[in-house]
């Protein structure tokens, strides 16, 4: 706002002896609170999964849940965050020239490392944006499974996509459209305010639809809590089967016992998997291809490459109206046709991303239809150990929980 | 009260019914603030205080009486009213931000407070051995094919239409530089391609006699008369005539001198009923027109600005206000891109403008505060375009495409005719009782390198290449300097003065005195006359080079002059 303003009303000019005051900038934070940050974090971190794998405290994790948006949100306004962490990362992986802070480096790691013991419990109490998704949702809407699974490929591409754009060094798309930051920060524009908007009433009725169908580091955390050494359980001792706890989950991450009798014949799902694997060349293949065609809509992302268009057009006559970058761009004594190399070079860039995210979302489909052709064996009530996000929610529905609070509360 | 009233008063179904009564209320809170807030947004973006119709209209009054002390301060007033109205509502916002923010949170708190009230046990349904997880799985890999397929097919049908956008413009962009080769092959404004006097032509006219008709492929009298020079695109010549009875503008045949067509130049909105009076000198039409092989555009002294298509037909005519100056407004029009531009230099309220050659649209204009009567030139400096202009007091350069000023040297004086010229890099400015000024051209701006202040040009406009500055004066004298340190290489005197400015082709310098004569050296550091042929009639107007062709109006007539 202030810089709209500045744009909006030059300085006055005064006719008297008034001195214009001196511009101040702020200055930066100091690098002791980054160390803070990161104690604050690995201590949120060990709270939460003390509070979901130990005391089995769904109230103790809304308690953390609400610090973490406190601290990490309001106060922290949201940066830095373990998602938007993901993009430094692989800038700093692809430009060594970029120098990668050590918090922000703690922030990626920690939370993955901890997954991997713990499960997402990252997710459960301590990611801000996670917590106010949770904190409003009030009356959770089942969406229909079928489409939560085609849902759960949007986080692959929206995490393809950031990589490709930080890798190329166009942009922070995570930073850039973080539906909350603006509530953080109580400030944006127009439409990062409406994205929030959308955000916080969808998460009224549908449980954490960022954290489930668009969140590019739940992908990550997903692969971690896989490998996870523990993991939250919904029941603390044998499932009895009472099916208290099968429709409790808001962001559907129970997984029920399957029946003893197989759907179809062996010889049936051996023989999709057969033509799955055949084509699995064929879609990575594809999708390479296709994404890499992509090469011209993608590379406007980069704002070298948009100010080569500009200054094209500009010359062209296409666009009458010039830019302050195309000016400023001007006005330094670079060829236009310097502009013009750099902005082919960052498109081949961006052809030889397109082959590698193409492939990698090939691959991405492939995976899930194996998920949905495979048929895992259960005989008990057990949590999606990728999709749970360790919330905690389910504890209380299961009447052993009970029977061990109860327990507990008479030892005491 | 009782125990029991107590119970009743703090009961399940009232707190449920309070909650839900507090929840109202704070998501109707919340509403208003929301649609409070987007109002509030959305004026803010739209209202855009200090260009508001008033204070443009102050302005304007107080550009027309700069002292007046009442208008001043309530143009300060009005600022400060803007000022205001603008950090009002940016507090506006903020706070509104915040109390939508706790309004939020007491609903939130409400709902969850009445979830947890109406806490209802859970009934799972269906039987605990149905399969729907594989039939959801079925339709789920359906779906998921569906949807890779046309993820695929929207991602191919993108990339076709998208792809290769920059090599596209690319090539729009070499296209274009072919157009401005168009423009080197024709002549499309006063003094040639830029306004910088340099002809393409390599085999132009050295001999001809206007008299006996030697050399003279045809000669045709112009129906009224003018300073204005002749402009070629393709086969078609256009330029202006007038008197204080009306002003025309020519199209001729560039092969057989036939008037093409004749348009008068007469309903111009906003046109003075009967024109000022002029210097005679300056005459009725001593502005060249400017074509771009589609529009042509001509300006008069009565401030009419009017615009053709090359077949006669009018595309649009506009009265820029009649002209305070005392000579007559002289200043000739170029077109840049799709850009008319207009050197609107007078006593007061001179301006620069640009207008859109189609439409006559104002897309730019930059105030100026000094008269000249010379014409812009524009021209690629190698790092970008500059539009450069001189006037009474300085050489000022802008971007022709927003008109932001790029440089400004205050080195001129006097009453400002020649226009700059300019080569490799240098812009050379002069005027009678002023200097010569070798102005390099750095990475951001301009640095004036050197001055020379003895045969100055006051009408003619100066001549650069990369090594010599030539300069034809009034009182006959052609100078030719050293263009990088202005030292003194030749002068020669010749009988008459010089108005047409010098033109180079052919690797010569072609300068017309006021009888006719065309003064033909090479340009060299060492005065070698060509020839010297003649009209055979007096002459103010600078030739045009097309071809092996030479265009060159006199008092009366117009004539082409084949080459070698």
């Amino acid at each position: 706002m202030t810089s709209v303003a500045q744009d909006r009303f030059p300085k006055p000019e005064f006719e008297t002896d008034y001195q214009q005051p001196l511009t101040t900038t702020p200055e930066p934070r100091s690098q002791a609170w980054e160390y803070v940050d990161v104690l604050l974090l690995v201590t949120a971190l060990s709270l939460a999964s003390y509070f979901a794998l130990k005391t089995r405290s769904r109230r103790s994790i809304f308690i953390l849940m609400i610090f973490s948006l406190a601290y990490f949100g309001f106060i922290r306004r949201g940066c830095v965050c373990s998602v938007g962490a993901t993009q430094n990362m692989v800038l700093a992986l692809a430009d060594p020239s970029y120098l990668l802070p050590a918090a922000v480096v703690a922030f990626f790691i920690l939370p993955l490392i901890f997954t991997l013991f713990f499960g997402r419990t990252f997710c459960a109490a301590v990611c801000p944006l996670g917590a106010v998704q949770d904190i409003i949702s009030y009356r959770q809407t089942k969406l229909p499974a079928w489409l939560s699974h085609v849902l759960d490929l949007l986080p692959y591409l929206y995490l393809g996509l950031a990589v490709l754009f930080a890798a190329t060094g166009s942009a922070f798309i995570i930073c850039q459209y973080d539906p909350f930051v603006s509530i953080f920060r109580l400030s944006g524009n127009f439409t990062l305010i409406l994205i929030s908007g959308v955000f916080l009433v969808m998460s009224i009725f549908v449980a954490r639809p960022y954290c489930r169908f668009l969140c590019p580091y739940g992908v990550l955390l997903g692969w971690m809590s896989r490998l996870a050494r523990r993991h939250v359980t919904i029941t603390p001792d044998d499932c009895v089967q009472c099916r208290l706890c099968e429709d409790v989950c808001p962001v559907d991450a129970i997984l029920k016992p399957t029946p003893e009798k197989a759907p179809e014949t062996r010889a049936k799902g051996t023989k999709r998997l057969a033509i799955m694997l055949i084509l699995l060349p064929a879609m990575i293949i594809a999708g390479g291809w296709a994404v890499s065609r992509l090469d011209g809509i993608l590379s406007r992302v980069h704002p070298r490459v948009r100010l080569a268009e500009q200054i094209l057009k500009e010359d062209a006559g296409i666009v009458r109206e010039t830019t302050v970058e195309s000016r400023t761009y001007r006005s330094q004594g670079k060829t236009v046709e310097d502009l013009v190399q750099e902005a082919m070079i960052i498109k081949k860039d961006y052809q030889k991303g397109g082959w590698y995210l193409g492939g990698f979302l090939g691959l991405v489909f492939f995976g899930k239809l194996y998920g949905l052709s495979v048929r895992r064996k259960r005989t008990d009530y057990v949590p999606d150990r990728s999709s749970c996000l360790s919330c905690g929610r389910c504890f209380l529905y299961c009447p052993k929980e009970r029977v061990r609070l109860k327990n507990k509360t008479e030892e005491q | 009260m009782t125990l029991k009233t107590l119970e009743k008063i703090f009961s399940k179904q009232n707190i449920y019914h309070a909650l839900r009564g507090v929840a109202y209320a704070a998501a109707g809170f919340g509403l208003i603030l929301c649609i409070l807030l987007i109002a509030n947004y959305i004026q803010t973006k739209v209202v855009d205080p200090l260009n508001n119709p008033s204070l443009t209209a102050l302005m304007e009054m107080l550009e027309e009486d700069p002292q007046n002390a009442a208008l001043k301060d309530q143009i300060r007033s009005l600022d400060l009213l803007a000022r205001k109205a603008y950090f009002t509502s940016q507090w506006q916002l903020r706070t509104g931000g915040l109390l939508l923010l706790g309004s939020f949170a007491v609903l939130f708190i409400s709902l969850r407070l009445m979830g947890s009230v109406k806490q209802r046990m859970p009934a799972p349904e269906g039987c605990p051995d149905a399969d729907d997880s594989w039939l959801t799985a079925i339709k789920a890999r359906k779906w998921i094919v569906a949807g890779g397929v046309c993820l695929l097919a929207t991602t191919l049908v993108t990339a076709i239409i998208s792809h290769n956008e920059i090599s596209q413009i690319t090539f729009k962009h070499i296209s274009d530089m072919d157009s401005t080769e168009a423009l080197n092959d024709n002549w499309p404004n006063f003094r040639g391609p830029n306004g910088i006097g340099v002809a393409s032509a390599e085999h132009p006219p050295t001999d001809w006699d206007g008299l006996s008709g030697h050399g003279i492929h045809w000669k045709v009298e112009v129906p009224k008369p003018g300073f204005s020079s002749p402009v070629i695109w393709g086969d078609r010549i256009f330029l202006t005539g007038g008197d204080n009875n009306g002003r025309e503008v020519y199209c001729l045949d560039a092969e057989n001198g036939a008037i093409r067509w004749q348009q008068p130049v007469t309903d111009v909105p906003g046109s003075p009923e009967n024109p000022p009076r002029i210097h005679t000198d300056t005459g009725y039409a001593p502005s060249t027109v400017a074509t771009n092989g589609r529009s042509v555009c001509a300006i008069f002294p009565t401030g009419d600005l009017i615009s053709f298509d090359v077949d006669g037909n009018r595309a649009w005519a506009q009265n820029l206000g009649v002209p305070d100056n005392h000579y007559g407004h002289a200043s000739s029009l170029l077109i840049f891109e799709n850009l008319l531009i207009v050197q609107y230099d007078q006593n007061r309220r001179s301006r620069l403008l640009a207008l859109d050659v189609s439409t006559g649209e104002t897309v730019w204009r930059a105030e100026r505060s000094v008269i000249s009567w010379s014409s812009p030139i524009c021209v690629n400096t190698g790092n970008r375009m500059e539009l450069i202009l001189t006037n009474s007091v300085s050489v000022v350069a802008y971007d022709p495409r927003t008109g932001v000023k790029l440089w400004s040297l205050d080195c001129m004086g006097g009453e400002m005719g020649p226009s700059a010229a300019y080569a490799d890099g240098w812009v050379y400015a002069a005027n009678d009782y002023a200097v010569v000024a070798g102005i390099q051209l750095t990475s951001g701006g301009a640095e004036l390198v050197w001055e020379y202040d003895e045969d100055m040009p006051d009408t003619s406009s100066p001549l650069a290449t990369d090594e010599y500055l030539f300069m034809a004066t009034s009182y006959g004298y052609i100078v030719c300097l050293n263009a990088k340190t202005g030292e003194t290489y030749w002068y020669q005197e010749f009988d008459d003065g010089f108005y047409a400015s010098p033109i180079l082709a052919g690797g010569r310098v072609y300068a017309m005195d006021l009888q006719g004569v065309m003064h033909i050296f090479q340009a060299d550091k060492t005065y070698k006359s060509v020839g010297e042929p003649a009209l055979g009639e007096p002459s103010s107007c600078t030739p045009a080079f097309v071809g092996d062709r030479m265009y060159v109006r006199g008092e009366k007539y117009l004539y082409c002059i084949m080459g070698e």
